[in-house]
């Protein structure tokens, strides 16, 4: 699905992302954690094509293409998604009229019809219910005066409704109560199948009680310093990011 | 950005689609303007000596005044001795119904997508449609006289209602009042009348369509609407003029008067020739629009989507001189090009327990300046007067500028006056959000402006905010940042 | 530089050539100057008699004294070098200062209105401060002029010239009482804020029943300079005080608040001009006014945006509560931007007292009376939010206490 090689990249000339390496197979769910200013964001960022980031090195294949050379709007009809860690109001526009276009852009490109209002209309009213959400909530402005938690969830929404192959998602987790975070990991689960991937970018072990994931990795300084199965998220919780930080500073530098 | 600002750019050179030239046959006055002038055009329009006398008085005293020149707005002098000041279609014989219409002229309004017949038909919107100077064809007119409306153009209303015009006309907007008023007083030729009878609510939308056609001309049109005690009048007024190399002048004056317990609500598209992508050409809209609440209860609300003219000189205002009267201004208005547009409104407020609301929304992109400029008055009798003004603005790109000038004076401690403003370019996290989710940057622009301009748009007759939504997402084409 | 005579006469020649300004030119719509220009004015110098200062003494700051054009103590100036280990010197013997020379009347050009001709022209007086590299002043510099002499209007044209080198860092007090018949004080002060300076600046303004305040403000920023600029007005006859910021340096920052309280039949008029210059600048702007009597509270406020200055961040705020029937309030708080990554935003708001706060007020037991005073003391006290020094703080925080009593004793 996606082959991640070497990958630098830097902001305002600093170096963020120092050669992450990551090959993500169909249907895997694979989870990054890391401390603070590790560069989990940044690396959701790169891969989704935000602008302001440098690519100093290294490349990445999704679906057989360079990802690197693609717009944003591009990746994102070639079925790659990112949750934002902190969803963007946009006055006046509510998600309704918002979903349609997104969704009709990505239909075009594919080469499908555009669906007209009504049958869209009954595509979303049924993923609403998916992730717990009233049909008022279609007609307000895109994350205008929206809670934290419904944010994440128009964001879980847009996911189940676009229904990319990739799906990455930045704490999703967070600033969700115990109900909400369930909502969110539920619909997660539902949406997945052999064919569908995930990327998921947390701080914490909470989310991954609710998830399957088939790997952790830890990211330190913009490198995956250690990667394994669910336990190690567990150590992790346990032992905290300085005997990560330890245990790869005794590593030989490769 | 670079690749949005190319987007941008593409979205903001799009063509002025409207600037045909229709080839008819028309009376036009050779250029110029003195006393015989104004003598000339009453006798043309074979007017009462009093509304002679008037015009004269108007011109003498605009002879006395100084182009005003403290709007944000730059332009070569303009000279009011080369300008037409009267040019109307060749008349044939007198006009029995619209079926007598020159096809060509009916051509241009269909050209316009006003269609005048099939209007007259379908959409139930009755319309004055001016063309250059004169009006040429009101429809609908005999389903409104059944309500008792008087709808039709001035001059034949100076001939049948000359009481109405003697007792409203200048009441709101004074020869003296400033010196394009006054110049439109001297000059003007046609316009469209309207009056609402007590108690009658309009049971259709009244509509004029102004169309600048020859050249070297000047647009001085009147509209008048008197809406009597309990009546209620929804009017629009759209505007088109071809593309020419040369600026053109329109200076128009409407007033509205509403009595007691009457409502107007009065929307403006304008559309002139914006002049091309060099600032060359387009329509000088120097407009003076003024509505007084004299009623109790009454109100008055304008609404305007200006996306065309080289300049725009515009601040539709409303004097709420009846107690517990209302007054609102909603405005989008968006400059691109060379564009300049200084508008706004004026809130004065006299009687006591008045309100006004002012949004207005700005759009600045390619090197258009604009400007709001409004005032708020509250007068020293007015009691527990209320006014809530929201100006924002968006630019698009560096080289154009938005300015925002209000004026608040209060002259009564039970006043409550509120005015907030904001002026940001779209957010790079807006635009990327929409990206991300497959959405280009050129929709992605006009659906954040389109959102921005929501409020607005809202206020809109429904046909007319479609019509405004597509308007701006063709004038800001070419522009995206 | 010209010499001072030279500067002289080209300011008077400006102000032949140009007059006074009219009710005609937009920036003196609502300032009528007629009281002021139409009083024939005592120019002689006269020996300080023993100052009052009653109002406006800081704890613990070097205080100079200046009455009616003349000092107290010249003798202080050395002292006060020595310990605090900066300059400070009479202007009018400081002609070939180089400061002086580099500076003088161009951060607030003689030709800028007449006021500032007209001091450039007769100014008596005046004092140059100058803060070296790196100096950091622990206590407040206090400047208190006063401006009487009895039965005699007196017209005191007075200048400062105020420079903070690199890394600077100081707290500037200026305050004026008018307490004479009639009189007339017309400041000039212009301010230089070198690389990462930063001062604290405050104007207090103690108007008597019949004078006339007006002042003339120019402070220029370099690199991430900053300045907290703060007015408090009260009283007088006429008011005036034009305040023009030049955020020329990257990253530099201002914060101006303004608080005016009216009075009687008085006009307190506050105009600024913020002009941000240099990318990455930060303003804020808000002042407040409180009005009684036949007050008359001006703002207008100007804030532009230069074409290049790219990520302004700019903020102005107007707000006016009218307390009794006659007063009266302009606000005209404006943005003029010519950039398009900017955040700017401004708001006004004019009306009376939230009648629904004093009910809650009442409700919890509290008198109308005293709801209403301890409503108008939280809209005026925040305003001094902001300020650090305790002693500056205390001395305005007396003043709005005064001004509430008075107009709770006036019955207004």
């Amino acid at each position: 699905m996606i082959i991640i090689n070497n990958l630098h990249a830097k902001i305002d000339g600093k170096s963020i992302l120092n050669g992450i390496n990551l090959t993500v197979k169909p249907g895997e769910l694979h989870v990054i954690m890391g401390p603070n200013g590790a560069g989990k964001s940044t690396f959701a960022n790169v891969l989704s094509g935000k602008p302001g980031y440098e690519i100093t090195e290294g490349s990445v294949q999704y679906l057989g293409k360079d990802l690197l050379a693609m717009s944003p709007e591009v990746r994102a009809c070639e079925g790659l998604f990112l949750s934002f860690q902190y969803p963007i109001a946009i006055p006046g526009v509510n998600n309704m009229y918002f979903l349609k276009a997104a969704m009709n852009a990505i239909r075009k490109y594919r080469g499908d019809s555009e669906l007209d209002a009504m049958d869209f209309l009954k595509v979303i009213r049924e993923k609403l219910k998916e992730v717990n959400l009233d049909d008022s909530f279609i007609k307000r402005p895109v994350n205008e005066g929206f809670s934290g938690g419904e944010k994440k969830r128009n964001e879980i929404l847009q996911m189940i409704v676009l229904q990319p192959t990739l799906s990455i998602l930045d704490e999703t987790d967070s600033g969700l109560d115990i109900d909400a975070l369930r909502t969110v990991a539920e619909g997660i689960n539902n949406f997945r199948n052999s064919d569908r991937s995930f990327i998921l970018i947390t701080h914490y072990q909470r989310m991954l009680d609710y998830l399957e994931p088939d790997f952790i990795h830890i990211l330190l300084d913009g490198k995956i310093v250690k990667s394994g199965d669910k336990s190690l998220a567990l150590d992790l919780e346990e032992r905290g990011y300085s005997w990560v930080k330890d245990q790869s500073s005794q590593l030989p530098k490769a | 950005m670079t690749d949005n600002l190319k987007i941008i750019e593409r979205i903001t050179q799009q063509e002025y689609k409207f600037g045909f030239v229709t080839d008819i046959e028309q009376d036009t006055f050779p250029p110029g303007l003195d006393e015989d002038v104004v003598r000339r055009l009453s006798q043309i329009k074979q007017e009462p000596d009093w509304l002679l006398l008037w015009r004269l008085k108007a011109y003498r005293h605009w002879k006395s005044l100084t182009e005003p020149d403290w709007a944000k707005v730059m332009y070569s002098p303009i000279d009011y001795q080369s300008i037409s000041y009267y040019s109307a279609p060749k008349k044939k014989k007198e006009l029995e119904s619209l079926d007598e219409v020159d096809p060509e002229l009916l051509d241009t309004y269909n050209k316009l997508g006003i269609p005048l017949e099939e209007q007259k038909l379908l959409s139930g919107v009755a319309v004055d449609a001016i063309f250059d100077s004169v009006s040429v064809a009101t429809t609908f007119k005999d389903e409104l006289a059944k309500a008792g409306i008087i709808f039709c153009s001035f001059s034949e209303a100076v001939k049948v209602h000359p009481e109405l015009i003697k007792k409203y006309l200048g009441s709101v907007v004074p020869i003296t009042d400033n010196y394009f008023a006054a110049l439109n007083s001297a000059v003007f030729s046609d316009g469209s009348f309207c009056y609402i009878p007590k108690g009658v609510r309009s049971p259709m939308e009244l509509s004029t369509y102004f169309r600048i056609n020859a050249s070297n001309t000047g647009q001085f049109e009147r509209t008048l609407i008197v809406a009597d005690e309990g009546s209620y009048v929804s009017y629009l007024e759209g505007c088109t003029a071809p593309m020419r190399d040369e600026n053109q002048l329109h200076a128009a004056v409407v007033e509205l008067v509403a009595l007691d317990d009457a409502e107007i609500k009065y929307s403006t598209v304008q559309n002139w020739y914006p002049g091309d992508k060099e600032g060359k050409g387009g329509i000088y809209n120097f407009v003076t629009k003024r509505g007084a609440c004299r009623g109790r209860n009454s109100k008055i609300s304008w609404t305007q989507v200006e996306t065309g003219s080289a300049i725009t000189w515009k601040y539709p205002s409303v004097l709420l001189q009846g107690d517990h009267s209302i007054g609102e201004f909603y405005s989008v208005a968006l400059t691109n090009n060379y564009q300049q547009a200084d508008t706004g409104t004026k809130m004065i407020h006299i009687g006591n327990d008045t309100r006004s609301t002012i949004i207005s929304k700005g759009i600045s992109a390619g090197k258009g300046q604009q400007t709001y400029r409004g005032a708020v008055k509250v007068m020293k009798n007015a009691a527990h007067a209320r006014n809530y003004s929201q100006c924002d603005s968006i630019l698009i790109g560096d080289k154009c500028g938005a300015h925002t000038f209000p004026y608040i004076d209060v002259r009564n401690p039970s006043a409550q006056v509120e005015h907030e403003a904001t002026t940001s370019s779209i957010g790079e996290d807006q635009l990327f959000y929409c990206n991300q989710r497959g959405i280009s940057a050129e929709n992605a622009v006009s659906m954040i402006v389109n959102g921005f301009c929501k409020d607005v748009f809202n206020e809109l007759p429904m046909e007319f905010a479609v019509e405004a939504q597509k308007l701006m997402e063709v004038s800001l084409e070419g522009s995206v940042g | 530089m010209t010499s001072f005579n030279a500067s002289r006469q080209q300011a008077r020649e400006f102000l032949l050539d140009n007059g006074f300004p009219t009710n005609k030119d937009e920036a003196w719509r609502f300032t009528n100057i007629q009281p002021i220009i139409n009083q024939e004015y005592d120019y002689g110098f006269h020996p300080p008699s023993n100052s009052s200062n009653k109002n406006l003494l800081l704890s613990d700051a070097y205080q100079i004294n200046i009455h009616s054009g003349e000092y107290n103590n010249p003798d202080q100036f050395s002292e006060f070098s020595l310990t605090s280990g900066c300059t400070i010197e009479r202007l009018v013997s400081s002609e070939n200062n180089s400061t002086v020379k580099a500076l003088f009347s161009t951060i607030v050009p003689a030709h800028q209105d007449a006021f500032t001709a007209l001091n450039t022209a007769l100014f008596q007086d005046g004092l140059i401060f100058i803060v070296p590299d790196n100096i950091r002043l622990d206590k407040p510099v206090h400047f208190h002029l006063e401006n009487e002499i009895a039965n005699h209007p007196t017209n005191l044209n007075f200048r400062f010239l105020i420079i903070l080198g690199k890394n600077s860092k100081c707290t500037i007090v200026l305050s004026n009482e008018g307490v004479g018949e009639s009189s007339f004080s017309n400041f000039v002060t212009e301010i230089k804020l070198s690389d990462n300076s930063q001062l604290d600046y405050h104007v207090i303004q103690f108007g008597g029943e019949n004078d006339h305040q007006i002042t003339n403000t120019g402070i220029s920023l370099e690199d991430n300079a900053r300045v907290h600029a703060q007015y408090f007005s009260t009283g007088g006859k006429t008011i005036r005080n034009d305040l023009t910021v030049n955020l020329s340096g990257q990253g530099a920052e201002c914060d101006i608040r303004g608080l005016i309280l009216g009075k009687n039949n008085g006009l307190i008029d506050n105009h600024s001009l913020i002009n941000h210059i240099a990318p990455n600048c930060t303003s804020n702007e808000i002042f407040k006014g409180v009005l009684t009597d036949t007050s008359h509270g001006v703002f207008d406020g100007l804030v532009t945006v230069f074409p290049n200055a790219q990520l302004t961040s700019a903020n102005q705020k107007n707000q006016t509560l009218l307390l009794s029937k006659d007063a009266t309030t302009n606000s005209n708080p404006r943005l003029q931007i010519n950039a398009d990554n900017v955040k700017c935003s401004h708001g006004s708001t004019t009306g009376e007292l939230d009648m629904d706060a004093v009910f809650y007020l009442q409700s919890r037991g509290i008198s109308e009376e005293m709801a209403k005073f301890m409503l108008i003391q939280g809209f005026a006290l925040e305003i001094l939010d902001s300020i650090s020094n305790e002693s500056v703080k205390n001395i305005l925080q007396q003043a709005i206490e005064k001004y509430l009593i008075d107009i709770k004793r006036t019955g207004s």
